[in-house]
């Protein structure tokens, strides 16, 4: 009987242990920025950081905010990411709507296009779309913001589509009988019940503009129009091969995350409920 | 019950005969978001398409003619192309079979009835997931560094040697290895965590009342239950890493002499650098169709599709 106590305990101890270390080797990189953003710059005059700030001090994010073009930067990336948003929400519902309660031909395939063009490099369209953005003098945030809804369009329709098809057909079906447009009845029934997969969406939409660098890097020529995703490569690339102001990269990147991470927790149930919807089926 | 049913709380009602909108309805809701989709992905591709054959570049840019198969013959008779795809390839495999085996087995530990206080430890574990990727990447640079980096410091202080992690073409591979890693897990440990609760808990309670292990238990239940789930995981995770590209780019750009190249970088510099149009749509069209194929195989054979529609 004690064998066995002591067996329990003993591998309680061990699973409490192995999870601490993932956590702490999860979160090492992530303290670490955190601290070297409040170390003044004049402890780098060796360029190693200390672990643990000695003098902690705002001064590094003072120089970010006046001294560099980060709020315009900042302003940048939002004025991208709200018309981004609010368009692919409009766009992706009703025709996910249509995909769940609809009969047409060719619906399966349609369906299938939709899903397999996530699996396709972004570099291929990419390219072309540089090319043809060229001509139309769209290489600029409004030709960004349009590039982003389509690339957010085929998952938002698959994810918005899984969610109507839970919701019950009687409500919608009574007022069909009553003689209300499809229109109004996706208005005032379907999309108040849709509410967390459209919040879930806006969330993936925001998250995709907000962290997205390749296609940023290659429609935003001018450093006055870069995203805050192409003012970090761009920055850092020259910093990282000069000599670095690490106190002054770490705020820029501790103010950059702050908005991802509030959207984060705020959508983190109802993205992980979407992503599970998509991955598991009764 | 499903795990949407689960989260929504809603019942999946019965089919009805008849269409709730008309084909009409459907078509007119549907035009908008598909004009887009066709406008600026369809038609890239198709334009994509047609560049392969052609052989402009930034010094035939307007006045590019055809060339046949011309882009295909010199990329299937370049060394570097079978050496990135097989890099790449060897790549995805490896560090999916990682991210499935430490995503699951977190996931484990985190149903493990002795861990206490599991949803702490999930809610640091998923902090990955919750930066933007090039800031993270750009972190984990700056502790790679041979001469300051955090993790040569912390190599000399166990008195050992500093490694040349950037500089060395082995080395690198294997810090983007873990850096991929270090960004992936998450997201493979948060689906497993849903596939592992949705097993109905009945059937480990009779597989006990039966003396099956723990191991046994784990291959003779969990796993049957949880494979479609984990093939769906493979498929995304799959996907994304074989398209690595911001942690290539950022951490070594695909050096030193394009021995951390993968099938990504190599395009991008093939576009965007030498701007070789004609020929990379060539390598993009190779690639796009390799993709697609692995991909439709995968989610035929695994039947992921099934009990979508309506």
């Amino acid at each position: 009987m004690s064998w066995v106590w002591l067996r329990d305990r003993l591998t309680g101890v061990l699973v409490q242990l192995l999870a601490t270390t993932v956590a702490i080797a999860t979160l090492v990189p992530v303290y670490w920025i955190a601290a070297t953003s409040i170390q003044p710059y004049g402890t780098f005059v060796t360029t190693k950081a200390q672990f643990v700030p000695l003098n902690p001090t705002f001064q590094p994010y003072r120089e970010v905010i006046f001294a560099t073009r980060f709020l315009l930067w900042m302003r940048n990336s939002f004025l991208v990411t709200f018309p981004a948003i609010i368009l692919t929400v409009t766009l992706a519902a009703p025709a996910a709507y249509a995909l769940s309660r609809g009969k047409f031909r060719g619906k399966e395939m349609l369906l299938g296009m939709i899903l397999m063009i996530q699996f396709l490099p972004t570099l291929t369209t990419l390219m072309p779309l540089f090319l043809l953005f060229r001509e139309l003098h769209l290489l600029n945030l409004g030709g960004l913001a349009l590039l982003y809804i389509a690339l957010s369009l085929p998952f938002s329709i698959w994810n918005l589509k899984l969610y109507f098809d839970t919701v019950p057909l009687e409500i919608e079906e009574n007022a069909c009988i009553d003689g209300a447009s499809t229109l109004q009845i996706l208005r005032h029934i379907v999309l108040p019940l849709a509410a967390p997969a459209l919040f879930a969406t806006c969330a993936f939409v925001f998250i995709l503009c907000w962290s997205e660098y390749i296609v940023a890097s290659i429609i935003l020529l001018d450093s006055r129009y870069y995203t805050v995703a192409v003012a970090f490569g761009s920055v850092a690339s020259i910093w990282l091969q000069l000599a670095i102001p690490w106190p002054q990269f770490a705020a820029m990147a501790v103010m950059t995350s702050i908005p991802f991470v509030i959207v984060f927790i705020l959508g983190q149930r109802y993205i992980q409920a979407g992503l599970m919807r998509g991955a598991l089926r009764g | 019950m499903s795990v949407v049913q689960k989260f929504y709380e809603v019942k999946r009602s019965p089919r009805t005969s008849s269409p709730l909108i008309s084909t009409l309805a459907a078509v007119t809701l549907l035009a908008p978001a598909l004009f887009i989709m066709a406008a600026i992905l369809g038609y890239p591709l198709l334009y994509n398409l047609g560049l392969a054959f052609t052989n402009r570049s930034l010094r035939h840019y307007y006045e590019y003619k055809f060339v046949g198969l011309a882009n295909f013959v010199q990329l299937l008779n370049s060394r570097e192309f079978y050496a990135v795809l097989s890099r790449t390839s060897l790549f995805t495999v490896f560090n999916v079979v990682l991210q499935i085996g430490v995503g699951l087995g977190l996931a484990v530990l985190l149903t493990s009835k002795r861990l206490r206080a599991p949803a702490i430890y999930r809610s640091l574990m998923i902090v990955p997931w919750v930066i933007p990727v090039y800031i993270s990447v750009l972190v984990w640079r700056s502790m790679f560094l041979t001469d300051f980096g955090l993790i040569n410091q912390f190599l000399s202080s166990l008195g050992l040697n500093g490694l040349p992690w950037l500089t060395s073409g082995e080395l690198a591979l294997g810090a983007i290895h873990i850096v991929q890693l270090w960004l992936a897990y998450p997201f493979v440990m948060t689906v497993s965590l849903g596939a592992l609760q949705s097993v109905p808990p009945e059937l480990y309670e009779a597989a006990m009342i039966d003396g099956a292990g723990t191991w046994s238990r784990f291959r003779l239940i969990t796993w049957p239950l949880i494979r479609p789930a984990m093939l769906f995981i493979a498929l995304l995770t799959g996907n994304t890493t074989f398209q690595l590209f911001i942690v290539v780019w950022f951490l070594t750009r695909g050096g030193p002499a394009g021995k951390t190249d993968l099938v990504m970088t190599w395009g991008y510099k093939t576009a965007f650098v030498a701007h070789q149009y004609g020929y990379q749509a060539a390598f993009m069209t190779v690639i796009s169709i390799i993709v697609m194929i692995i991909a439709t195989v995968i989610i035929r054979q695994g039947g992921l599709l099934r009990g979508m529609e309506r």
